[in-house]
């Protein structure tokens, strides 16, 4: 509980963060201001430290050109995102400080990028720092995440960073932003379902639960299923494994119901849920809920039990 | 091409029959029995229609000259089309199987004919889009039907020809002249640049002399059916042909129906290459010299030329254009007809220069093969009309249903016009729809595809599986070698700009939460693909072969991360697949090993003997994959017309 309150406290600093004499500076992803004067000195400390020990990264993220058209042309798909965020993720860790810095304070000469090709530089950015799991990037994907004026899918990469960093500020910043009137909680939602603790879980559950939007669900299913993918938990290690299976559990108990109320998108993503969750008790749940269910919804329920015990057997 | 000569001898000389052995024709014909009288000389109008159609009407009263007078006998005028009815190539005039049911079309009778889109003088112009008959060549791909001479036809009748509005806009008709040589009669005049941009002629006239003598009709498409709707050109030619007397009066009465006759010909449809196809040749694009390598070492050991072009940028041959064919039935049972390539709607730079339509223009279009557009309009579409995602099931039979050709793959959000084409061909659909938006690319050819097999069907699908790479990673890791590397030396960026070592070890791969995740989510839905196909098929498991490699997300989609083997160019009972750069395991790459063992023995009965494929090892990394694709994008396979009888599948 302590954990928690520290992190709102976090994310109320970042909200009121006062303009300074850095406020000029601004990133690709984050306006000038957003981030409190403690938090950006702090970091722009350690990103000039870095700088003049190792410059070599910084020359090689200013290098990437994967959102230009020379570059993303080439792609079997040409879209800007695809090269850039594939080049980012080639710059390895050491890229970490140069991309922070070139989020939240010094972004490149825009060379007449367009809208699209811009966007794809900044969705990459975050999309690469959030891989990366280093708390260092929490302000500034934070500070994209809450910012308004940030494209969406721009805002869904910071989200899925911070879920991916999954400390108790992470938690409260995106369980904040799921009323259905919230304007971000799509990206909260993808970033729980990159939050792997069972408090996701739950927060994910009670919506769905209450969920009778078909489309709504299935953005609900969809980060459930991501939470609880079993291979994720497995590559997690040993001392995760139980936690894993509390969380593959709670999932696999929420999405059975639901597959069995739902009848579009949303059944057939908590399907999908339920395949990437591969917890052992589905099949029990699933026969739990056919003995409650009407005759079609048990058939249905029947074709989900035939498919998961086919898939269990060719793992 | 091929059979013209024979054909066009056979043509020639039937013709010359006709024309000039009217005696004997007529001997054939029926006995002209009909008289005034019989023909209802006392019923007024029909009567006097043989006998004074000047008369205005007025029925037999207004009758003179000998057909005029009640009772006497007149000559019976017979009006006929005749058209290659029973699909032996040849348009027999005095055999009942070209006269019976001509003006029906189904899978045991019926004619065809070409849409004549490729360009035998090579002048850079496709054969049907210019007003003349460009040369012998040419000339041969134009389906033949005759006007039968009538000898007997009096001084001053005529003959009229009339084509449906719908057919006239979309096929020409020519006439063979006195000199020998071909001239507009009927359907599209002109030159045509678009699909409704030629005036066109519905109703064509014939002279006396031509009646008597009898015409040569050649016909070809403008395009093949491109809809099934019923708003569009269901890709038939409804022909009629009808004689007038000398006051314009027509002869067809109901005592002498044979002056008007009708006849029903279909234009042949496009028919996609597959796997299982036989080629000659394969196409890649020349920038990246190691794929080139080794494309061109298995082509070559598969007996398959590979050429290189250079265009602008566009290195998805695969892609940018389709390689099909389509055929008439020729003489001695053999087919006439031509390759046919099938052009994506847009360009990688902007530009009608840029636009696959043009390049296959200038580089693709020669005699025997011909180039298409479907899209309406230049620039639409997106990645999901790029032709990697529009593939061939091999063929076969499912209960009830039957695929001889094979049936046509898809996968998501395909522009509208190109479905409704590939099922108005209504030889190799209806289409199989597979969900493939959940990948960057999005094409089907980077989950599935097929292999020659000594079995019952003739053919297994590869699939790729995420679930047997993690397996076998996760072996690996128990039996001690967690350490090893793979994508040794290998960059996850182009050279050129070289960031990072792409190197992993086995380990490594299987602590990747992100890989794994996404891994397990693109299991998922290869698993519904696999379903939906092994269903709509009957495949059994053990007609499935999982091909291993783990997946990456970028965006909202999914893209191989190693390197999709299963993208794996096919010729014969050759594979050319991506090197996967795998973990050396005692001296052997393990994913090189365990395909080879999967597809390149006997274990599985691939290859058309069932000794295996041999597996070709082609490095892509650098021009390819680390660019979002393989080697089956980066090539395209054609070969001839095969000699498969489509018109008796037709749907």
């Amino acid at each position: 509980m302590k954990k928690l309150l520290v992190a709102a406290l976090f994310a109320a600093a970042l909200a009121s963060a006062p303009r300074s004499a850095w406020a000029e500076t601004a990133g690709i992803a984050v306006r000038a201001g957003a981030l409190s004067e403690q938090l950006r000195a702090s970091l722009l400390k350690e990103v000039t430290a870095f700088r003049a020990s190792t410059p070599a990264p910084f020359a090689a993220l200013r290098k990437v050109r994967g959102h230009k058209p020379e570059v993303y042309r080439e792609l079997r798909n040409p879209l800007p995102l695809l090269a850039v965020t594939r080049e980012l993720r080639a710059l390895g860790p050491s890229a970490l400080l140069p991309m922070l810095n070139e989020l939240a304070f010094e972004a490149r000469p825009r060379e007449g990028a367009t809208e699209a090709e811009w966007g794809a530089l900044r969705e990459g950015l975050l999309d690469t720092v959030g891989l990366l799991r280093d708390r260092r990037a929490a302000p500034v994907l934070l500070a994209a995440f809450e910012q308004g004026s940030l494209e969406l899918n721009a805002r869904i990469a910071a989200a899925k960073g911070l879920g991916r960093l999954g400390g108790d500020a992470e938690l409260v910043a995106l369980t904040k932003h799921l009323s259905t009137s919230d304007p971000v909680r799509v990206a909260a939602l993808a970033g729980l379902g990159e939050c792997k603790r069972i408090e996701s879980a739950t927060a994910l559950a009670g919506l769905l639960t209450q969920e009778s939007n078909e489309a709504e669900a299935e953005r609900i299913a969809r980060a459930m299923g991501s939470l609880a993918s079993s291979w994720a938990w497995q590559a997690m290690g040993p001392d995760r494994q139980a936690e894993g299976l509390e969380v593959r559990l709670a999932v696999a108990r929420s999405l059975v119901p639901a597959f069995a109320r739902l009848r579009a998108e949303g059944r057939e993503q908590a399907r999908k849920g339920l395949l990437l969750a591969e917890h052992p008790d589905t099949l029990a749940l699933i026969d739990t809920e056919i003995a409650r269910s009407d005759a079609a919804t048990a058939d249905a329920l029947r074709v989900l039990k035939q498919r998961i015990t086919k898939t269990l057997a060719r793992r | 091409m091929k059979h013209s000569k024979t054909n066009l001898i056979f043509l020639i000389g039937a013709l010359g029959a006709l024309a000039g052995c009217g005696g004997d024709d007529t001997a054939a014909t029926p006995p002209p029995t009909a008289t005034v009288g019989a023909g209802g000389g006392g019923a007024g109008g029909t009567g006097g229609v043989v006998g004074a159609g000047g008369a205005g009407g007025a029925g037999g009263e207004g009758g003179s000259g000998e057909a005029g007078a009640a009772g006497a006998p007149i000559p019976q005028i017979f009006a006929d089309i005749a058209v290659d009815a029973n699909r032996d190539g040849l348009v027999n005039p005095d055999d009942p199987q070209d006269q019976d049911a001509e003006d029906e079309w189904t899978d045991k009778h019926g004619a065809s004919f070409l849409a004549n889109i490729d360009d035998d003088d090579d002048d850079g112009v496709r054969d049907v889009d210019d007003d003349i008959v460009n040369g012998p060549e040419d000339e041969a791909d134009l389906a033949r039907a005759l006007l039968k001479a009538s000898p007997d036809a009096p001084d001053g009748a005529t003959g009229l020809f009339t084509v449906d509005e719908r057919a006239a806009k979309n096929v020409r008709i020519w006439k063979r002249a006195e000199d020998g040589s071909w001239v507009p009669f009927a359907g599209s005049v002109g030159v045509c640049k678009g699909a409704s941009d030629c005036d066109f002629i519905q109703e064509a006239a014939a002279t006396t002399e031509e009646l008597r003598a009898g015409l040569e009709l050649a016909i070809e498409g403008r395009s093949f059916r491109l809809s099934l709707a019923e708003s569009a050109w269901a890709g038939s030619v409804q022909m009629t042909w009808s004689l007038f007397d000398v006051e314009g009066n027509p002869l067809a009465t109901e005592g002498n129906p044979e002056a008007a006759d009708k006849a029903t010909m279909r234009v042949a449809p496009w028919v996609l290459f597959g796997n299982l196809d036989a080629f000659d040749h394969v196409k890649s694009d020349s920038v990246y010299s190691p794929l080139v390598k080794g494309v061109k070492t298995a082509a070559q050991k598969a007996g398959i030329k590979p050429t290189t072009y250079k265009n602008w940028n566009d290195r998805w041959t695969q892609d940018f254009y389709q390689t099909g064919w389509t055929t008439i039935p020729a003489p001695d049972g053999a087919i006439h007809g031509m390759r046919i390539g099938n052009a994506r709607p847009w360009g990688r730079e902007n530009g009608d220069q840029y636009l696959p339509y043009t390049w296959l223009q200038k580089n693709y279009l020669a005699p025997d093969k011909g180039i298409l557009k479907v899209y309406k309009k230049a620039n639409t579409g997106d990645t999901f009309d790029s032709h990697g995602n529009h593939d061939l099931i091999p063929p076969y039979t499912n209960g009830d249903e039957k695929y001889p050709l094979g049936r046509i793959l898809i996968g998501s959000a395909i522009l509208k016009e190109t479905k409704d084409f590939y099922n108005a061909q209504q030889v190799q659909g209806p289409y199989l729809p597979v969900k493939t938006s959940w990948l960057v690319v999005g094409h089907i050819d980077e989950v599935a595809s097929f292999v020659p097999a000594q079995t019952p069907r003739g053919w297994k699908m590869l699939i790729a599986s995420n679930t047997r790479a993690r397996n076998m990673f996760e072996q690996l890791e128990k039996e001690g070698f967690g350490e090893q590397p793979m994508f040794v030396g290998k960059k996850f960026y182009n050279d050129k700009d070289a960031l990072v070592d792409a190197e992993i070890s086995v380990s490594e791969t299987l602590k990747r939460a992100d890989i794994m995740q996404w891994s397990q989510e693109a299991q998922v839905e290869i698993d519904d693909i696999r379903e939906t196909i092994q269903e709509a098929v009957g495949l059994s498991d053990d007609e499935i072969i999982e091909v291993p490699f783990l997946t990456e997300a970028i965006g909202k989609g999914k893209v191989a991360w190693q390197p999709g083997t299963v993208n794996a160019l096919v010729m014969g009972d050759h594979i050319a697949m991506a090197d996967p750069f795998g973990p050396v395991i005692e001296g052997a790459d393990h994913f090189k090993k365990d395909l080879e063992e999967r597809l390149g023995t006997a274990m599985n009965k691939l290859g058309s003997e069932g000794q295996g494929l041999v597996v070709h090892w082609v490095d892509d990394w650098t021009g390819y994959h680390i660019n979002l694709g393989e080697v089956h994008c980066a090539t395209n396979p054609e070969g001839p017309p095969p000699a498969k009888l489509w018109w008796t599948v037709v749907r």
